[in-house]
């Protein structure tokens, strides 16, 4: 095992610069997700169309200081391509009688609320239960890129398929499991080491990221687990690291969105919601939402299993897979 | 130029004959979409649906990800000998690029066009000022393709310039606010995804279909010609016939 680790190492070295543009690109792809998070606000943001000279009546100044929504005063409408690119949720006209009127292109739920805060700015309390932390989502964020370095590292593995290298390995005494152990331990030193480097440096300039940085070595490492588990479990099905690495990015970057990484979009209980748990990355998130707000239930920590258990079973198809294909068997 | 076209047919054939390609151009695309403007459609309401928004944004994304076609169409493990045999052949070298160019804009273009109408027609798509859609699209296509054999050009291998395309390209999408609306969240946010060429692409078509404002146009497209004319230059620069020898 050693003696791949190493040897994956020197072919690496042989590229440095392949090498070093995906070790900048994972950086890269770490800190949009920090400056990502700890730049975004999430409150409403609500155009208030005022005619000039108009007196403003005490409810509206209120609601222009509301602490959930930001107010910007404009004069003119704002065009409606703006609505639909959500850079307001909607535009507020008041005219001269001090009598208001309420455009949006979104649900009528938005509606009523924004009515609501227009009668009785002091009182209006929306609830902020589903909002996730920074933690959480500087890993939503992170999550997509790291699964996608899996994909890009397990390109030892398809380069001694493509190539025919495999082939000389069994005629070397190391078993299979062994062999794809070594490709797989070291990929996941390739994912995790850079990232947690980053988060480290972030710590360091006093950024605010949520976890501690043991709590984030541990949920990067559970990602990179995953993450090379994945990449080898497709890469075992095809011969062709083009095939494999097309199909995994594209599926990774579906289920991941599929699993609201970014945002959580399924809002009520329903079978779809209870179905996509059944993609590891919704359990991952669940559980660092969890996490982070200190409510960590039993079935909670079963769904990090979850994630775990998967990452073993992709890894033992693929060993079972890969035996299959280059042993011959009676 | 007929050498062009003969190699340029060829090489369309191959793409076509790819299932994995013509998945990754047709059906993805459309799955995106699907998918997405499933899960999003309460934030939006009657009027204006989540498909409205990301029907046009994710035709975008799958416009840009074409670069990782025409990377594959270039250096893929199959194409490698009948590009050193081009070599040998009397006639320009730059054919060999050229023509991946062409034939991968060709093939990508019709595809996405083929799920543009698709989707339209299924979820009723608002559209507005169709011709300069096609023109913004097609060169926004185009640019993408050249920019993936560029990748090539310059790293010499495909699975590198791959697999650097495919986090290039969904840093951009990600802060052009192509998977997910990015306005909303506060003007630190907004100023960051104005770096993003996928932005200004959002941008200018949604103003020329819900505004009838082109003022995005002329500026987009100006920038899209001069970016298109840099990638074929470095792509001049960079490219050795040498590398094809295999």
């Amino acid at each position: 095992m050693l003696v791949i680790l190493k040897n994956d190492w020197k072919r690496l070295m042989e590229e440095k610069l392949y090498l070093f543009v995906s070790m900048g690109l994972t950086i890269c792809a770490v800190v949009a997700a920090i400056v990502l998070t700890s730049s975004i606000e999430t409150k409403g943001n609500i155009a208030l169309i005022l005619p000039q000279n108009q007196e403003i009546s005490d409810s509206v100044t209120q609601f222009t200081k509301s602490q959930y929504f930001n107010v910007s005063i404009l004069e003119m409408a704002p065009s409606k391509s703006e609505l639909v690119q959500n850079r307001y949720d909607a535009i507020v006209t008041i005219d001269g009688n001090g009598a208001y009127s309420i455009e949006t292109i979104k649900s009528d739920q938005i509606k009523t609320m924004i009515y609501a805060t227009l009668e009785n700015p002091n009182t209006f309390v929306p609830n902020m239960q589903s909002s996730r932390k920074i933690g959480t989502n500087i890993i939503g964020y992170m999550m997509m890129f790291l699964l996608i370095q899996g994909v890009l590292y397990a390109k030892l593995f398809a380069d001694d398929k493509e190539k025919h290298l495999i082939e000389r390995v069994i005629m070397s005494p190391i078993a299979f499991r062994k062999y794809l152990f070594g490709h797989a331990v070291f990929m996941i030193a390739m994912i995790a080491i850079p990232t947690f480097c980053v988060m480290t440096v972030a710590q360091i300039l006093g950024v605010s990221i949520g976890f501690s940085l043991l709590t984030y070595g541990l949920l990067i490492g559970v990602l990179a687990i995953l993450a090379t588990s994945f990449a080898l479990f497709l890469n075992s099905f095809f011969c062709v690291a083009d095939t494999a690495n097309m199909l995994g990015s594209s599926s990774v970057l579906l289920s991941t969105i599929l699993a609201g990484s970014f945002y959580s979009f399924a809002k009520e209980e329903s079978l779809f919601d209870k179905l996509i748990h059944i993609l590891p990355q919704k359990d991952f998130i669940d559980f660092t939402n969890a996490l982070e707000k200190g409510n960590l239930t039993s079935t909670i920590k079963l769904e990090l299993l979850y994630v775990i258990g998967l990452s073993v079973v992709f890894f033992a198809i693929a060993v079972i897979k890969t035996r299959r294909d280059y042993i011959y068997h009676q | 130029m007929r050498n062009l076209y003969l190699i340029s047919k060829e090489d369309f054939k191959n793409l076509c004959k790819n299932p994995m390609w013509l998945f990754y151009a047709t059906l993805f695309p459309i799955l995106l979409v699907v998918i997405l403007g499933f899960l999003g459609k309460d934030s939006y309401g009657s009027e204006v649906t989540s498909y409205d928004y990301y029907g046009i944004t994710l035709i975008i994304y799958a416009i840009l990800t074409s670069g990782m076609t025409s990377a594959n169409a270039f250096m893929e493990i199959t194409i490698r000998k009948p590009n050193m045999r081009i070599i040998y052949a009397p006639g320009n070298a730059n054919v060999i690029y050229l023509s991946k160019i062409v034939s991968t804009f060709v093939f990508s273009f019709l595809c996405h066009l083929f799920d543009m109408i698709l989707l339209c027609t299924i979820y009723h798509i608002r559209i507005n000022a169709i011709p300069q859609i096609i023109l913004l699209f097609g060169m926004a296509e185009l640019f993408s393709v050249g920019l993936g054999v560029m990748f090539c050009c310059i790293f010499k291998t495909e699975s590198m310039a791959n697999q650097i395309l495919s986090i290039v390209i969904n840093l951009l999408a990600i802060f052009g606010g192509l998977l997910f609306p990015m306005d909303g969240y506060g003007k630190i946010v907004r100023t960051i995804s104005y770096l993003s060429p996928a932005k200004w692409l959002v941008k200018t078509s949604f103003s020329m279909i819900y505004d009838h404002d082109f003022s995005w146009f002329y500026p987009t497209i100006i920038g899209l010609m001069i970016a298109i004319v840099a990638v074929f230059i470095i792509c001049n620069k960079t490219f050795r016939k040498e590398d094809c020898i295999c």
